[in-house]
């Protein structure tokens, strides 16, 4: 579903991003995992279509983003640390207008049910979303994605600064997903998330996929080990 | 872009613009100041109709006033029991007393959105076979013109407040979603950021323009009534007037595509205000008034007086000789005035009166020689700034463009010669200077009353064109430049 050849991405002499080759199946999650500036982000940002790759090739199902933006903005959703939405707009709204925006019209009934399998409370739909706590605004994200009907997900820090419940809500949504067939590419610092939600992890140090394994394969104590090991490489 | 996205478009924006407080309390306020400048327009203009009103009645009341007075000196026996000069019989006394008539320039309806000149030209002279006299600014000194005049009306809010408004209902539809992060969430849709954002600019446009014409259109037709419905003026009026809202936004577009902030944004576009709206038309009233100054009347008396004395001076003696030192004319030396003592006089002022008016026509000319000039020159550089040209145009679709009150006195101008036409020979004449009858009380000649809204000069057609091309290469511009920055 999604695939990164020799994915490479320049900011002037710095090298954000190095060869990245990697490919995540339908339904398969993938957490990459390091230090900040380490191209997570920016491996992300580039399967969007937010800013072009110096060379290589970004796939979605099989098209290139830098090819057919268009078309591979129809398969993805994004969640970003903080959700964003129009603070004097209801959860219902803005789910309404972003989905809307891809193209597809639902009832109040359909949304709403989006927003419960999301896990927002149905009290909160009405309310204008300047009232939201950010794990109330990730779950609106959630539904939007929902609502798109997206087959891959992005997600950026989803989970910081999100309480313990909340977090778990977040991990239990992004599984059903997966269930359902959607990729998702989550960039994280929180090895414990990636390590009880991710089917694969990457670890990346300086625009480089260093390591690459099953989260089956590795305890949490040899994940951290590894992190540890890989983020602390001289340059 | 499918029929259900600009729904979805349509919904979020007036959802998102009723909630902003900000915008609705500055969107009520500007509607309070159009609606009070809707108020004051139709007062002017009634006010203006009620002195036209009381003009014709006092006209009436004036003929019949002078009719009764003859059929009196008539019946006893062609004696005027009081002052010579008041006897109505004579041609030369009527001429002077009851018979000069008013001429009116006829209020168009669509005043009432623009005074234009009305503040500085008259709309109605008392026509004498010596001159055409009006009532106000008669007594200043210099002729007060501006070729630019602002008042409190419907174009005053038009051309000046409203921008500011688009300018609030615009500066930031991009940068805002930059600023709180909606942006991400828009980009990941699979519409054209582009495009999307040159949607909802015209939606904007669309609520907004629409919004204004329905207030606009049922208020005025209450205030003055709905015949201006019918008029190619205002369908014009609301062409030229829906494009100016148009540039503003297309303005809003192009400064928005440069991704800037939203604080960079307004400050842009209020310097282009600024700068459109009030700098430029100043500078070029500052320019013309350099170029071609308009004489003050002071001027205007002396090259009057001058242009008499030059005809005395070169051909003045054979009037001096025949008229002004003949025996029936020495009025001041007369212990008793008698007929034939009223008709040199009346010989004397036809005489003169030939000589001042060939003088005048010297004055005027250049008067409005420069006023021409200048308006030539607005013509030329009227493009430079949308403000100066919808003020052009906004007057003279309203009836109160400099040309169409010009157009009314050179109008006013054959008139007087109308009248002398029909009061030299009856004065002039020994078998007539003193049989003025009721016949003749009837067939002094009347101004017709006209309204004075024709365009013609303006090329409004070509005007307009070019006008829309400016706003869709300034929406083209912005749009390219969105296409290219989303690359």
């Amino acid at each position: 579903m999604l695939k990164a050849e020799k994915l490479t991405k320049r900011f002037g002499d710095h090298t954000a991003l190095d060869n990245l080759d990697l490919e995540i199946r339908a339904g398969e999650i993938y957490c990459l995992l390091g230090s900040n500036g380490a191209g997570k982000s920016t491996t992300i940002n580039i399967f969007l279509g937010f800013i072009p790759a110096t060379s290589g090739r970004a796939l979605i199902d099989g098209v290139e983003v830098s090819v057919n933006n268009h078309a591979t903005r129809n398969l993805v959703a994004y969640i970003p640390e903080i959700v964003n939405l129009y603070p004097t707009l209801t959860g219902l709204e803005n789910l309404a207008f972003f989905s809307g925006l891809s193209g597809f019209t639902y009832s109040r009934a359909e949304l709403a049910a989006f927003t419960q399998t999301a896990g927002l409370q149905p009290e909160a739909l009405d309310k204008r979303v300047g009232s939201y706590s950010k794990g109330m605004r990730q779950k609106v994200g959630i539904a939007i994605a929902l609502a798109k009907q997206a087959k891959a997900l992005f997600l950026d820090e989803p989970t910081s600064g999100l309480d313990p419940h909340a977090s778990n809500e977040f991990s239990q949504i992004i599984t059903r997903l997966s269930g359902q067939g959607v990729s998702t590419l989550m960039a994280t610092h929180d090895l414990l998330m990636a390590k009880n939600l991710g089917h694969r992890i990457g670890i990346m140090h300086q625009g480089v996929l260093e390591q690459e394994l099953r989260s089956a394969d590795a305890s949490y104590s040899a994940l951290t080990d590894l992190y540890l090991a890989t983020v602390n490489q001289p340059a | 872009m499918p029929v259900s996205i600009s729904r979805v478009l349509w919904r979020h924006e007036l959802t998102l613009l009723y909630r902003n407080r900000v915008l609705v309390t500055l969107f009520s306020l500007i509607l309070a100041l159009l609606l009070a400048s809707l108020w004051i327009g139709s007062s002017l203009l009634r006010q203006q109709q009620r002195t036209i009103g009381r003009i014709r009645a006092h006209g009436v009341e004036q003929t019949d006033s002078l009719k009764t007075r003859i059929r009196r000196v008539e019946a006893a026996g062609m004696r005027y029991p009081g002052f010579i000069w008041d006897d109505p019989t004579f041609a030369y006394n009527t001429a002077r007393n009851e018979g000069p008539q008013y001429a009116v320039k006829q209020p168009f309806a669509l005043q009432a959105l623009v005074t234009g000149q009305s503040e500085v030209q008259p709309f109605y002279y008392k026509v004498y076979i010596n001159k055409k006299q009006y009532l106000v600014h008669e007594g200043e000194i210099d002729n007060g013109f501006l070729q630019f005049v602002g008042t409190f009306d419907f174009a005053f809010v038009v051309i000046y407040l409203l921008p500011l408004l688009i300018i609030v209902f615009t500066y930031n539809v991009l940068s805002s979603e930059k600023e709180q992060g909606t942006w991400v969430l828009l980009k990941t849709s699979n519409q054209s950021i582009a495009r999307l954002l040159l949607y909802r600019i015209g939606i904007r446009y669309g609520l907004f323009t629409g919004f204004f014409w329905l207030i606009v259109g049922p208020v005025l037709a209450l205030l003055i009534g709905p015949a201006f419905l019918a008029t190619s003026n205002w369908w014009w009026l609301v062409g030229f007037v829906s494009l100016y809202f148009a540039f503003w936004f297309a303005v809003a577009f192009w400064v928005n595509s440069f991704s800037l902030s939203s604080n960079v944004n307004a400050m842009t576009l209020i310097f282009g205000w600024l700068l459109l709206g009030l700098l430029v038309p100043n500078l070029l009233q500052i320019g013309l008034n350099r170029a071609y100054p308009i004489p003050s009347r002071i001027t205007l008396s002396t090259d009057e007086r001058n242009a008499i004395n030059n005809y005395f001076k070169k051909d003045g003696q054979l009037l001096t000789k025949d008229v002004f030192s003949s025996p029936r004319t020495q009025i001041r030396q007369a212990s008793v005035v008698t007929p034939g003592m009223v008709y040199g006089y009346g010989v004397i002022v036809y005489k003169s009166q030939e000589i001042k008016d060939q003088a005048t026509r010297v004055a005027e000319r250049r008067l409005y020689g420069q006023i021409e000039r200048q308006q030539a020159a607005i013509r030329r550089w009227q493009l430079i700034s949308p403000a100066l040209l919808l003020q052009e145009v906004l007057s003279a679709l309203a009836g109160t463009h400099w040309h169409q009150f010009n157009q009314f006195s050179l109008d006013v101008d054959q008139f007087r010669l109308q009248q002398q036409r029909f009061f030299y020979p009856k004065m002039a004449s020994e078998q007539t200077y003193r049989t003025f009858t009721t016949a003749d009380a009837d067939a002094i000649p009347r101004f017709a009353p006209q309204v004075y809204a024709s365009y013609d000069w303006l090329h409004i057609s070509q005007t307009l064109l070019v006008y829309a091309a400016v706003v869709a290469a300034v929406l083209t511009l912005g749009y390219r430049r969105m296409l290219y920055a989303g690359r």
